[in-house]
């Protein structure tokens, strides 16, 4: 098997030959990857690729079978709750379906995980905070509504506005413009790199929209088959296509 | 098939063995057990006060011929304290709140964990299961127990009621005789027998809503086998208090 050897003395986050199976079938296969500080890295596959899986095991949603999972210097995979949850508060996981608490206002929405991890901090800072993010994601109006009451775009504006609430260092982004009209999506686009600049954010981007890779991303991993095959800018992997990238770029130029 | 129940057992298991350790070792979510209890007493109230009523009133109606053949109409009140207070009282209250808070709490928690927003509250560190299930075990475990006590008045109520129109007892002496033959130990049965099964009902539907599988069908598989295995449950513990009872009688 091929692998890509990766500088982890500057990596923020480092996967060092993970692995996963759920039954018979090979998910992960002897992952390795690296992000580094202030970098957007896209991993690219098609549906069922194993994308999800490998970001739901950097943060600890799913334990590898084997492997190491290192984020900010420590090992992720041998970590009990407590001190996972220590490092998951430097982590903003943002979901596909964006997963806003439906029983909960949008302003609720932001309080609560400021509430969950820091139960002392004063309601006047809490709604600071919320009025700040829901701000920099341009609906601060919808503070009083509930998630049923927005669109699908309005949804992952929030959903990214409430992972960014405790200023994490580390952005996971699961497919952030899939389900989204073109013109949204390129919203979605110009807000994850809007993330970076203002909060210097390190951001893992899982997509299977070229088009998402090509705006958001400064590296692209190809997984296919369970580890990174390919691994390169978007220019590069354009003007030279490995075969498992054929077809999205076909695509694209269709 | 043995193989996934036994797997089952475990996993049961090692969620109960949770429950203790995050009851024990994290501080207790006064709020959200507030509001949980209270919000599970005001869906469960209506249903309770109806059937509790109506039990009362059947209760009393039909041993009332089987006294009086024996003349022995005036141990209506006792009988049917006795009865409401051992068994009916919390053997009603806790099929009714196994049906409405087991199925609430599975859909709940079921719809939470497929759209991911239990995922969402893990990953922010924000500890879901002491918010989402240790607050709704304790809720239902401290909500049981009154609903009981106020199941146990209005089925006594209602039997009043049948019991002045055959004999024309008051009020008085209803509640002396039917008091009269309640001891502190049946009491004290009940609330307890009435706690267990507030637990179980917490416990089962959250087992199921937390670990809800398959998108919207796991939805409805979770609530239907919260209510089916807390129901069950309940007729178990009842069982088993009546031969435990049985030792101190």
């Amino acid at each position: 098997m091929k692998s890509i050897e990766h500088d982890t003395e500057r990596a923020v986050v480092v996967l060092d030959k993970v692995s996963k199976k759920f039954g018979d079938r090979v998910i992960l296969n002897e992952l390795s990857l690296a992000l580094y500080e202030q970098e957007n890295l896209v991993i690219l596959g098609k549906s069922g690729a194993g994308k999800s899986v490998l970001i739901k095991c950097l943060v600890g949603l799913i334990r590898p079978d084997s492997g190491r999972i290192t984020i900010l210097g420590k090992d992720t995979t041998e970590l009990d709750e407590e001190e996972l949850n220590a490092i998951r508060l430097q982590i903003g996981f943002s979901f596909q379906g964006s997963a806003l608490y439906d029983s909960m206002t949008i302003f609720e929405n932001l309080a609560f995980p400021i509430r969950r991890t820091n139960p002392t901090i004063k309601e006047s800072e809490i709604e600071n905070s919320v009025n700040e993010r829901l701000d920099e994601v341009g609906l601060l109006h919808t503070k009083d509504q509930l998630p049923s009451e927005l669109s699908g775009g309005m949804k992952k504006r929030i959903g990214i506005a409430r992972t960014l609430i405790l200023n994490p260092k580390i952005m996971l982004y699961d497919e952030p413009t899939a389900g989204l009209d073109p013109e949204t999506a390129s919203d979605i686009n110009d807000l994850i790199l809007q993330v970076q600049k203002k909060h210097q954010t390190s951001s893992i981007i899982i997509t299977h929209d070229l088009s998402c890779a090509h705006a958001t991303g400064d590296r692209i991993i190809g997984l296919f088959d369970g580890y990174n095959k390919i691994e390169g800018d978007y220019e590069t992997l354009k003007n030279n296509p490995p075969p498992e990238l054929v077809s999205f770029f076909n695509y694209v130029q269709n | 098939m043995r193989n996934s129940i036994w797997v089952q057992i475990a996993d049961a298991s090692l969620f109960l063995t949770k429950i203790f350790r995050t009851l024990f070792r994290s501080p207790l979510e006064v709020k959200e057990i507030i509001n949980q209890s209270y919000q599970m007493g005001v869906k469960s109230i209506f249903l309770i006060s109806f059937t509790s009523l109506l039990a009362g009133i059947v209760f009393t109606k039909q041993s009332q011929p089987s006294l009086a053949s024996f003349g022995a109409v005036s141990w209506l009140p006792s009988l049917v304290s006795q009865a409401v207070v051992r068994s009916l009282g919390p053997l009603i209250t806790g099929l009714i709140c196994a049906g409405k808070l087991g199925s609430n709490i599975g859909a709940e928690l079921g719809s939470m964990r497929v759209t991911e927003q239990i995922d969402a509250m893990e990953v922010s560190a924000s500890r879901p299961f002491s918010y989402l299930v240790v607050s709704r075990v304790l809720a239902t475990t401290l909500v049981l127990p009154i609903l009981v006590i106020y199941s146990d008045i209005i089925s006594l109520f209602g039997s009043f009621l049948m019991v002045n129109t055959f004999t024309s007892t008051s009020v008085d002496l209803y509640i002396s005789e039917a008091s009269g033959s309640i001891t502190l130990l049946d009491v004290n049965a009940s609330m307890i027998k009435s706690a267990l099964f507030g637990f179980a009902i917490g416990c089962i539907g959250s087992y199921n809503g937390y670990n809800a599988k398959s998108g919207t069908t796991g939805v409805g598989i979770a609530a239907n086998k919260a209510v089916v295995t807390s129901m069950m449950s309940i007729f178990i513990i009842d069982l088993i208090m009546l031969q435990f009872l049985n030792f101190f009688r």
